[in-house]
């Protein structure tokens, strides 16, 4: 084997571990976005019904309009089944939607879980018992997003150091 | 722009299997949903028992809830102004009656929370049938109206007959103009208006206030839309003859509808006195009995004479 050689898969092992590492820290910076796009969600969703009354189909497509991807998609596709004949529940409705467009997304399976199980609170309430439970699970968002943003910078430089240091111990116990 | 829409499509999914198959579902004029009790529909031929195989249909509670949720289109809260009179207006104009537990915040309704029985009322506006008086009802060579008073016992058709003169006056009836109208719809029967837009055909011209008290809904719509006629139902307050005063001194024209069975009942009503005496209507619609529901059966000018 060649110096060229082993230099070259030296330097592939060193940049793929090191671009994993970043891949994993990326991830977790767009699980924090995520978390922050919901609770935007949420407070909108919050003003639409507790002071606009708007109808939840409508203000899907209202809120749709001001998030970013992938969210956005998910509510808009969800304003538009306003007026197809209603045949499942709305929780059902919520899970499905949800349930498809968040299937690349970053958040955590619990967070995924309690974000459906949002879907049965809505809809059959009067306004105020509706905006209590979009309260709380606001307050269960903000609790996540608290968690994480604690440890975010840390395990953020601690994924990339990670992801360097394991390039340069693989070569060693290579070499 | 009016749709036809199919109720049976708002009901629970195993309740719209079981119409399916239901004849004559055109004929079908009530359908009431009580929670563990037979489903009940109410044609022109009177009650009917919902029948498969034999045996009654017995409504479930979720068969309501689920009914509600497709009702209020997922969105109860948005009805909750509706909810706390009773009922709630869908799409198409059909009217749904709510019995649960009253809540109560103070001394005044909140909600109605476990509703256990639905009544669903199908709309039924009749297109036309104002259609035989409207010539009499026009003034000056027909580019004015005269203040109109519809006079009927309940039930005889003063709202569907008030709803096609609406529909006539704003739309323009035979070579006469079309001129704006206001309606003060406060109980939704005229418009019945869902999300505000009117499902009833009240004409192109025809502004809805929709849900607010009468007295109030004329002069709002006075000050705001300057309707050149203004049409209310069932008047028969001190201040909804305080509001019929002022609309008329505007410059408004009033189409306004009253119980009464006859017109020496009318005149011995107390709180239209004052309206009567000045003549303030040009024209009083007496209607038929309930065999002869939504028919004139005389005209009146504003002294008591029939024309």
């Amino acid at each position: 084997m060649t110096l060229f050689t082993k230099i070259c898969g030296v330097a592939f092992i060193v940049f793929s571990t090191s671009a994993y590492g970043y891949v994993l820290s990326r991830d977790l910076k767009s699980r924090h976005l995520e978390l922050l796009e919901l609770k935007k969600i949420m407070f909108l969703l919050k003003g639409e019904i507790g002071y606009g009354l708007t109808p939840v189909f409508e203000a899907m497509g209202n809120i749709a309009l001001r998030v970013s991807k992938p969210f956005s998609g998910i509510l808009e596709s969800f304003a538009k089944r306003e007026k197809e004949t209603k045949e499942c529940s709305f929780a059902d409705m919520w899970e499905q939607e949800f349930g498809q467009g968040l299937s690349s997304s970053h958040l955590s399976v619990a967070e995924k879980e309690r974000l459906m199980g949002l879907g049965s609170s809505i809809g059959l309430n009067d306004y105020k018992t509706q905006q209590t439970a979009i309260e709380a699970y606001m307050q269960e968002l903000e609790n996540s997003i608290a968690e994480l943003e604690k440890c975010l910078p840390a395990k953020t430089r601690l994924y990339r150091s990670l992801g360097v240091m394991l390039g340069v111990v693989i070569t060693i116990i290579i070499v | 722009m009016y749709e036809q829409i199919n109720v049976f499509d708002y009901l629970s999914l195993r309740l719209r299997e079981i119409f399916k198959i239901w004849e004559a579902q055109g004929d079908i004029r009530e359908i009431r949903l009580r929670a563990e009790r037979p489903l009940l529909v109410y044609t022109d031929n009177g009650e009917n028992q919902v029948q498969v195989e034999g045996r009654a249909v017995v409504v479930t509670r979720k068969d309501i809830k689920e009914t509600l949720e497709y009702i209020s289109n997922y969105s109860m809260y948005a009805y909750e102004e509706e909810i706390k009179k009773g009922f709630i207006t869908m799409q198409g104009g059909n009217r749904v009656g709510l019995c649960g537990r009253v809540v109560y915040e103070g001394d005044k309704i909140r909600t109605i929370r476990n509703i256990s029985a639905i009544n669903i009322r199908i709309a039924h506006q009749i297109v036309g049938c104002s259609d035989g008086i409207m010539e009499k009802l026009y003034d000056n060579g027909g580019t004015d109206i005269f203040n109109t008073l519809v006079v009927s016992a309940p039930c005889c058709g003063k709202t569907t007959l008030l709803r096609d003169i609406v529909r006539n006056i704003s739309d323009g009836f035979m070579g006469h103009p079309g001129m704006t109208v206001g309606v003060a719809d406060e109980r939704s029967e005229i418009a019945a208006c869902n999300m505000g837009v009117p499902q009833n055909n009240v004409g192109m011209r025809t502004d809805v206030l929709d849900g607010c008290p009468k007295s109030q809904g004329m002069m709002m719509l006075i000050r705001c839309m300057s309707p050149r006629v203004v049409a209310v139902d069932e008047i028969g307050s001190e201040e909804d003859v305080r509001a019929i005063k002022y609309a008329v001194n505007c410059g408004s024209r009033i189409i306004a509808t009253v119980h009464a069975t006859s017109i020496e009942e009318l005149y011995r009503k107390p709180a239209l006195k004052s309206l009567l005496e000045n003549k303030i209507f040009g024209r009083i619609v007496l209607l038929g009995s309930r065999e002869k529901t939504g028919k004139a059966v005389g005209i009146y000018d504003g002294e008591g004479r029939k024309i």
